[in-house]
């Protein structure tokens, strides 16, 4: 068990550094060095960037040097929470960043558990009672969910919304707490606002778990070891939620940490069409005004974020599955 | 014997209702099973041995069902009594009574050692499982019951494998541990099928050594379902030879291997080899008809070396007593 | 004898190709063959997208800006001749809303093979000639707006075939970049095993664990934006097939894993075959039609990323036009809520992308005949 979790977090941290190399690149494709965009920007605005400051810039972040040296200083920097300087805002990454990254984190969260509350007792029911109405009604819904990009099924809600109850859906807080400090009160404003990008986010990863679900335990409702626990007389729901549920559950598991980059992805589109408070929208704004500090912060923090919670995802899975619990190697 | 048999089975009839068409797995089987004796059934791959005993456990998957036909199970009263008759074929196959009787009353032991233990549970927790359901008592209880029933089928270190899951047992090992379970709660009949066919010989062997030593102990019944007539040789006491879901002969061992009357049950014998015997082995001829595709009168006619036409293939035969324990259903003796 | 009369039927079973096999399971999937049916009809849209516009789907007209779809009139008194009828656009007074009328007196009849733009049919043959029209061509005072127009007064339909052309190439190209990928590197991982295997594998689940979307943003951001719609066309096939091809190399390692130990593979390599040969001419046709099937199922993905991506700002940029760039105008609510029909183009990515989904499914089935 545990080699298995060593080899996890080894792999989530060989994938963090991959995340960091492309995020790097990303910062360093747009042509012209960050020091020399950034003394454009100050100039264009009125203000003097002194040539002391500047160099003392290009020694920070090794311009000039060879690549992996610049890479090198940048995970230096970025190691001691330095992300560097936005150019858009004039204002350290981390303060613009601000609460938006917990607000993105508060959403993925939340369609990923919205994800497993649905798929797991729908899978559960289209399966023993496969080609039923709900059967059928499962598997429709399913394909609308896979077959809708998520953006648009955001553009579709918002846009219900508006005709039939002249609401606008979207955001994350009413608008009293929307610069408001933390507090209870706003926190169950959040908690009120989170259902519809949750399902949003949600339902086309729900969509999938719940085919993957059924497939596994169509699989496994048809092996002996069903028949041997119906013929000890376990009444039929104990047989199939201990027995074929409970094997079915390990692909299931397995799968679901490939959700949240799935989500996490949305979460971006369906910020920007929800007008949701969340990284999502800031990376478009960074990316179209080459705010390359701010841009690659963003897609490495999100991409750390999400390992994370597929790293949480996989450690799970040795609880529900003792086969790896056991292993021994 | 003039007690009354602990399971009688009559007229069963099973069928599969598909798209495709109708599948008659099991159409029209009777037979008795006395009590503490083994009765065999033997027939070729298909003729409806395991529905027949899923049937009576009232597990048939869907979209079979049993649409005809009584199951007469004798329950065992507290007292030692004559206990009471119920007809398995009325109840709910989930009902409160049949989960009563099935694992306590009737247990069933099956083919595939290698996956008729769940992959994610211990050995133990699932014998556990049978023991807690149909007795009294707490876990350490019914877990020191586990280890003692392990050890009483020939599980090496019972302690240790209590703890194991199926995959770290040998198919050998997991076949014990199968039996113990079939025999956690005291049942009066034990259905066997195929219980050795995925075997090697050696375990084949100590598997049915076994099962004969522990109904000696527990005097429980065993309905042995096998396709190979050695295994009937050795273990029981009456035989049953079914053909597309029929019984179409039923008699004592002996009457069976020294003077069988139906002319399947005599095409089966003599494709079995023997031993000091020179004779050349005659296959049946043809093969077993399609399921949706039955033959009209008598099942077996298209293969039978003694069909008389107009007869065979436009009546079907009843089950006819010709001596005090030998039923037989064929033209030849009507 | 019965026994033979009843097997007869089966006997072709044993006897019938492989290919054979696999077209009659598919047949029995009737949701699969219409969707079939829906992708052959998508793709005839790609081929012949200038045939079926009938307006120049970049000529703007601020006059007709937001035009409502006009109503189709199939008859013509008791003749059949499907007309509209004219438009007259007017300002309101107090909203300053831009609002149109239908005018019943007049009377636009839709020409079947009507004259309009010139385009190269096929991009081969030179023609002006197009499935509908009306009378004047390019010089008529009245049009149809079967679809509506978009803010800039472009014809929503003729804009919808070129999008659907520019869409579905590209997910057809991204696709077959992927399968090259996936083919390759899969392949490698399922025939050579070790060492090989498990860096192929990793790379695999660490590209899966990336969450996608940022870093296609931020790759596409980095195109120069000087690029022409072309070159904009190519890096963005390759930005979403990049990311692609994990899948399709998960189902080809699958099945390389599975053959490796088959009977025929292992006689092939025993007779002294190239390992090249093994896998090209043994391996690769008995795991052909899973592939179609993969290749199928990972359409829709491309699809959608080209949409979300375009729709960003960040994909294919006006003049281009594809799904993504008609679904731009939709974004902001207000204008949908006075002006829906801009929402249409999200029709053709939906009924696209479960039509490939179904018909993959359908596939995937039929690609082992002899399973189940």
């Amino acid at each position: 068990m545990l080699a298995y979790i060593g080899r996890r977090v080894l792999l989530a941290i060989f994938t963090v550094w991959a995340i960091s190399v492309l995020s790097f690149v990303i910062i360093q494709l747009p042509p012209g060095d960050y020091v020399t965009s950034y003394i454009a920007q100050m100039a264009s605005s009125g203000s003097v960037v002194s040539e002391e400051e500047a160099q003392a810039l290009r020694l920070q972040y090794g311009l000039g040097q060879p690549i992996y040296v610049q890479y090198a200083k940048w995970m230096r920097q970025v190691l001691v929470g330095n992300f560097g300087m936005s150019m858009e805002w004039r204002r350290p990454v981390t303060d613009v960043i601000g609460e938006r990254l917990w607000l993105t984190i508060a959403v993925s969260v939340a369609a990923l558990l919205l994800t497993w509350v649905l798929a797991l007792p729908i899978g559960i029911y289209s399966a023993v009672r496969q080609y039923s109405a709900g059967d059928y009604l499962a598997t429709f819904i399913g394909f609308i969910g896979l077959a809708v990009p998520n953006f648009l099924l955001a553009l579709v809600i918002l846009y219900l919304g508006f005709i039939l109850f002249n609401a606008h859906i979207g955001g994350l807080f009413s608008p009293e707490f929307q610069d408001a400090a933390w507090s209870g009160a706003r926190a169950w404003d959040l908690l009120k606002h989170l259902p519809i990008p949750a399902l949003i986010l949600g339902l086309a990863g729900t969509a999938q778990q719940i085919r993957i679900m059924r497939a596994n335990l169509l699989d496994e409702l048809r092996k002996p070891y069903v028949v041997t626990a119906r013929s000890k007389g376990l009444s039929e729901v104990r047989v199939i939620l201990r027995y074929p549920v409970r094997v079915a559950l390990n692909p299931f598991a397995s799968t679901i940490g490939y959700t949240l980059p799935y989500i996490v992805s949305g979460s971006i589109i369906v910020s920007l069409v929800l007008g949701l408070p969340t990284v999502g929208p800031l990376l478009l704004k960074a990316l179209i005004a080459q705010d390359m500090f701010l841009a690659g912060t963003i897609v490495l923090m999100l991409g750390v974020m999400t390992v994370i919670g597929t790293l949480v995802s996989d450690i799970l899975l040795v609880w529900v599955d003792p086969r790896i619990r056991l292993e021994e190697t | 014997m003039t007690r009354e048999p602990l399971l009688s089975v009559r007229n069963l009839k099973t069928y599969f209702i598909q798209d495709e068409g109708l599948v008659k797995a099991v159409d029209g089987v009777s037979f008795d099973v006395a009590e503490g004796v083994t009765l065999g059934i033997v027939g070729e791959s298909g003729c409806g041995k395991s529905v027949t005993a899923r049937s009576i456990l009232r597990i048939v998957d869907r979209p079979g069902r049993i649409v005809e036909g009584e199951i007469h199970f004798r329950r065992p009263s507290a007292n030692g009594g004559p206990g009471r008759t119920v007809d398995l074929a009325t109840l709910e196959p989930n009902g409160a009574e049949m989960r009563a009787i099935r694992g306590a009353e009737i247990a069933l032991i099956f083919q595939e050692p290698m996956s008729s233990f769940s992959p994610v549970h211990t050995i133990g927790s699932q014998i556990v499982e049978a023991i807690r359901l149909h007795q009294p008592g707490g876990r350490r209880e019914a877990r020191d019951k586990t280890i003692e029933l392990l050890r009483r089928v020939g599980v090496s270190s019972p302690e240790e494998r209590v703890d194991q899951l199926s995959n770290q047992l040998s198919g050998g090992m997991r076949q014990r541990a199968m039996i113990a379970m079939a025999l956690s709660c005291h049942p009066t009949l034990l259905i066997a099928d195929e219980p050795t066919t995925a075997l090697d010989v050696t375990t084949q062997t100590q598997i049915l050594e076994l099962m004969r030593q522990l109904q000696q102990e527990d005097g429980m019944a065993i309905m042995l379902i096998t396709h190979d007539l050695g295994v009937i040789a050795t273990m029981a006491t009456d035989v049953a030879v079914m053909y597309l879901g029929r019984v179409v002969e039923q008699a004592p061992v002996d009457a069976i291997f020294h003077a069988p009357l139906h002319p399947y049950t005599r095409a089966l014998l003599r494709s079995i080899p023997r031993i000091r015997s020179r004779a050349r082995l005659v296959p049946i001829a043809g093969a077993v008809p399609h399921p949706y595709d039955r033959p009209t009168g008598c099942p077996f006619h298209p293969r039978c070396a003694e069909f008389k036409a107009g007869t065979c293939d436009r009546q079907e035969p009843r089950l006819t007593r010709i001596g005090d324990h030998h039923t037989v259903s064929c033209f030849l003796y009507e | 004898m019965a026994v033979v009369v009843a097997v007869a039927p089966e006997q072709r079973v044993f006897v019938a190709s492989q290919w054979q096999l696999m077209w009659w399971r598919f047949r029995k999937h009737k949701l699969a063959v219409a969707s079939g049916v829906v992708v052959l009809g998508f793709y005839l849209v790609v081929l012949g997208a200038d045939f079926l516009a009938y307006a120049d789907p970049d000529v703007s007209e601020a006059q007709r800006s937001l035009m409502p779809p006009q109503r189709v009139y199939w008859f013509d008194g008791w003749q059949f001749g499907p007309y509209v009828h004219g438009f007259k656009g007017a300002r309101d007074p107090q909203t300053f809303k831009r609002v149109y009328v239908a005018d019943p007196s007049v009377k636009v009849p839709i020409r079947f093979f009507a004259e309009g733009f010139e385009y190269r049919f096929l991009g081969l043959i030179p023609t002006t000639r197009h499935l509908i029209g009306v009378d004047g061509g390019l010089d008529a005072s009245q049009t149809i707006f079967l679809l509506g127009t978009d803010v800039q007064g472009r014809d929503l339909w003729s804009r919808l075939m070129y999008g659907t052309r520019i869409s579905l190439t590209i997910g057809l190209l991204g696709v077959t970049a992927s399968l090259v990928l996936g083919v390759v590197l899969g392949g490698l991982s399922g025939f050579y095993g070790g060492v090989t295997d498990t860096i192929i594998q990793r790379t695999i689940e660490i590209l899966r664990s990336i969450p996608t979307i940022p870093l296609w943003m931020g790759l596409a951001a980095a195109l120069p934006r000087d690029w022409s719609i072309l070159q904009v066309y190519f890096a963005i096939t390759i930005i979403i097939s990049l990311l692609g091809w994990t899948e399709l190399a998960r189902v080809v390692r699958g099945r390389f894993l599975a053959m490796r130990e088959e009977d025929f593979v292992v006689s092939a390599r025993l007779v002294g075959c190239t390992e090249l040969r093994t896998i090209f001419v043994h391996m690769v046709p008995s795991f052909m039609s899973h592939i179609i099937a993969a290749t199928t199922l990972a359409l829709p993905a491309m699809i959608i990323s080209e949409t979300s991506l375009s729709f960003l700002g960040l994909g294919l940029r006006p003049p281009a036009i594809s799904w993504g760039v008609l679904l731009q105008q939709a974004q902001n609510v207000q204008t949908v809520a006075i002006s829906p029909w801009l929402m249409l183009p999200a029709l053709p990515v939906i009924v696209a992308v479960m039509a490939f989904n179904f018909l993959g499914d359908g596939l995937r089935d039929a690609a082992d005949p002899y399973g189940r």
